[in-house]
């Protein structure tokens, strides 16, 4: 009786941990002072919703054309097949990157050490917390597949519970097994126990897997000749083996939740969720036994970064002493940090570098070779016809990059507390903005820019339409980095935890993001009314519009940049 | 020289600096002591720029640092209480990138950091990042920093925490020198036995309000008790307590 009511208290530290761990952790905890959190969180979830619906409503069409199409056939229970799929598929691979984040890279590891807690508690409440980011994750996508299966198919009400049953346990397996992994690898690899290099393999290895799943995903799209969803509801359920078939070896609870939901109006649908249940909840006394052998071995020793402690060679010393202008020292420095604090690169930069290469690879399973150079004729025939509306569509695709993870629109939120030191700096504030411009345009700009006048050297352009392309993007570039710049300094959130609170948690690159459609098609009204008339002259005043428009930003920069700096009074 | 002329800082109703008046005279060390909360920090971040007063002045060697704050920046060196800045740079890319931001001529600034970095023992650490660092390394790599400058008026927030005995000293024999080439240096400190010992004088802040300026012997004179500066201290901000 004495243990029992030991194990309960034991559970109930636990949980009340994973309540602290939960609040205290990078995804909740928000800024404090210079009343921008009260400010930024009144804003922030009705900003969030309205920029998720566009999401939520095309999952719930799909659902729906899907359902019309499928269930001609007798096949609608495919969408749930699918659904749980996903949901698997996107848990194994959060649960990698949320165990190490959580498991050895939380920062908070070192104070809760030294806390009376027993080994199992403390892994227990990470791995509850790990689990409660999967369930955030996974509302977005159970939502809107569930529920609109459930209103196409009429579905009871026991189907309602199974699913929420489902969906509350299916996580369990995959975040165990991702997490026995994670500490398996950090055990025998102590090379990877740095917080930077473990950031930057982790972001390789999404690149791979986005890539990997990626490209399949184009092939079937291309390959398919109707606009039947059925072929991506088959690819997703698994219908012909391969990724699901795999997936429900992998994780043995994926196929029993399906019959749980399956036989939802009979006894056998109880019968398999109970034994959902109780797979999900040996994973997590796996989890426990495995930990309690391992995680205090993979989780010493974790430091920030590594450090060679050599000494600099002559060379390097000479290389390290070269005198630049401060605006050039100021960019290299903001490229720099861009570079190596890897929540700012994945956040601020890789978005900007990775669509591109998306691009590219769209382009180029598009179809043969044959097909291809078919298309790029056909195109390029056209080019001359619709020339202002490309460059305006140019305008329009790189407003959407920039503000989408554009670093200008956090660039002073990043500094934090270090703003004293850059306020020390006897630079201009003016001088240390435009820094952070053309840092901004340097890493992110080019990329597009790049792409775009490669594009317009395929479709055959003149040169002077190659010009056009490379000064509309880079304006439309610029001006576009100016405004979340203008928008950052208004408004700077200096006061974070961590490095990703100051990007992730940063309402500034939302409000840049909205602004910055609104702007851009400001920019091309006047001659988009021209173009109707005169297409040269369209394509001029687009030009000449655009870089007037940066000049006028860069002016708005300069005379709020003391007012911006005078106000951070901290 | 720094003039400090009738400041005063509000945090709402909190008076952090009220009417606070003194010299820090060139070719002296000042110490800048005071309870926690007393009000050194923003003084100091009043002096270098970093927050604006809500009246008075501050004069870097004849610049009013409101009005001319770029030039009144190229003449201090600071070494803030935090140092933990710029860290995803290497030590040697930090030291050259400040230099650059004051115009250090290239071989000037590679004696200084040659001289500077065996001083403070970190030749084998400028090619790391200084998020490698411990404190006190970022401590030492802050205080080579601004030694390439070499700044007219040396001002330094609790230049003592996390240095090793060995580096501290070499800190404080560094503070004479600036000071007897004719320097300002103007330095906070909890450590009173530091103050005792290379201060030539000491402002007390308590309260926001400046409770003494002057040497020690003016002290002990006003005071009126022939003991250590901690018992001078704790007689002083300790008498409106008592």
């Amino acid at each position: 009786m004495i243990g029992v009511s030991n194990m309960l208290r034991d559970i109930k530290i636990m949980l009340k941990l994973t309540a602290v761990l939960f609040k205290g952790s990078s995804y909740t905890s928000g800024s404090k002072g210079n009343g921008l959190k009260k400010n930024g969180n009144k804003w922030l979830y009705p900003v969030l919703a309205i920029c998720l619906l566009p999401m939520l409503a095309s999952m719930v069409i799909m659902v729906v054309q899907g359902y019309g199409e499928l269930s001609a056939i007798g096949k609608e229970f495919m969408i749930i097949r699918a659904y749980l799929n996903i949901s698997v598929l996107l848990t194994l691979f959060m649960g990698f990157f949320y165990s190490l984040s959580v498991l050895f890279f939380a920062t908070d590891n070192e104070f809760i050490a030294h806390l009376p807690l027993k080994p199992w508690q403390i892994s227990g409440a990470r791995f509850l917390n790990i689990l409660i980011y999967e369930y955030i994750f996974e509302t977005f996508v159970f939502l809107p597949f569930a529920i609109t299966y459930g209103v196409m198919d009429g579905a009871g009400v026991m189907f309602y519970i199974y699913s929420l049953i489902v969906a509350a346990v299916l996580p369990v397996v995959p975040v165990a097994l991702m997490s026995i992994v994670v500490m398996f690898i950090m055990y025998a690899c102590p090379f990877l126990k740095s917080r930077d290099r473990m950031n930057v393999l982790s972001t390789v290895l999404m690149l791979i897997f986005m890539l990997v799943f990626y490209l399949p995903a184009v092939g079937e799209m291309s390959s398919s000749e109707d606009e039947s969803v059925i072929p991506l509801f088959e690819m997703l359920a698994g219908e012909s083996g391969g990724v699901g078939k795999t997936l429900g070896m992998i994780v043995p609870t994926l196929l029993l939740g399906l019959r749980a939901i399956h036989s939802s109006g009979h006894i056998m649908g109880l019968v398999y969720t109970v034994l959902t249940v109780v797979v999900a909840a040996a994973a997590f006394v796996l989890f426990e036994l495995v930990s309690k052998l391992i995680y205090a071995k993979a989780s010493s020793g974790i430091t920030q970064a590594t450090a060679s402690r050599k000494k600099l060679s002559a060379a390097q010393l000479e290389n390290g002493v070269k005198k630049s202008s401060a605006i050039k020292s100021l960019v290299i420095k903001e490229i720099r940090v861009l570079m190596r604090t890897p929540v700012y690169f994945m956040n601020c930069v890789l978005m900007t570098w990775i669509w591109p290469v998306f691009f590219c690879i769209g382009f180029v399973t598009a179809g043969s070779m044959e097909d291809l150079m078919e298309m790029v004729d056909q195109v390029s025939g056209y080019v001359d016809q619709f020339f202002p509306y490309i460059l305006m569509g140019i305008s329009m695709v790189n407003a959407f990059i920039v503000a989408s993870s554009s670093p200008s629109a956090s660039a002073i939120s990043r500094e934090g507390t270090e703003i004293l030191l850059s306020k020390m700096l006897p630079v201009p504030y003016y001088t240390q903005l435009k820094a952070k411009l053309y840092s901004s345009c340097i890493l992110c700009g080019i990329p597009s820019i790049v792409l775009f006048i490669a594009l317009a050297v395929v479709l055959r352009c003149s040169i002077l339409q190659v010009l056009a392309v490379v000064v509309v993007s880079a304006a439309s570039f610029f001006y576009v980095a100016c405004l979340g710049l203008l928008v950052d300094m208004g408004r700077p959130k200096l006061v974070w935890t961590n490095e990703e609170a100051a990007v992730k948690q940063n309402i500034n690159s939302l409000i840049a993001m909205g602004l910055a459609t609104p702007m851009t098609l400001v920019v091309c009204g006047g001659p988009l009314a021209l173009s109707f008339v005169n297409h040269i002259a369209a394509t001029v005043a687009l030009a000449v519009l655009s870089v007037v428009v940066c000049w006028l930003m860069l002016q708005i920069i300069k005379v709020r940049a003391d007012k911006c700096y005078d106000n951070i009074q901290m | 020289m720094i003039q400090i002329q009738n400041i005063t800082k509000s945090y709402g109703d909190f008076k952090a600096v009220d009417d606070v008046s003194f010299d820090v005279p060139s070719g002296r060390i000042v110490g800048f002591l005071g309870p926690n909360g007393a009000g050194k920090t923003t003084t100091i971040k009043i002096v270098t720029g970093v927050l604006n007063a809500d009246s008075g002045n501050v004069l870097i060697n004849g610049v009013n640092n409101r009005a001319n704050p770029v030039e009144a920046k190229k003449q201090i060196g600071y070494i803030p209480d935090n140092n933990d800045v710029f860290l995803r740079l290497k030590g040697i890319e930090y030291i050259n990138f400040i230099a650059d931001m004051y115009g250090v001529d290239p071989q000037v600034r590679k004696e200084r950091i040659q001289r500077y970095s065996h001083l403070f023992e970190m030749e084998n650490n400028l090619n790391d990042k200084i998020v490698s660092y411990s404190h006190g390394m970022r401590q030492k790599i802050a205080s080579i920093a601004v030694l390439v400058t070499d700044p007219a008026v040396w001002i330094l927030d609790e230049p003592m925490t996390g240095l090793d005995p060995n580096s501290f000293a070499k800190l404080k024999k560094l503070m004479r020198e600036q000071a007897d080439m004719g320097k300002t240096v103007f330095f906070s400190t909890h450590v009173l036995d530091v103050a005792e010992k290379i201060c030539d004088d000491v402002a007390i802040i308590k309260g926001g309000k400046l409770q003494f300026y002057g040497t020690l012997e003016q002290l002990r004179e006003d005071v009126g008790n022939g003991g250590s500066l901690e018992e001078l201290f704790l007689e002083l901000t300790e008498a409106d307590e008592n």
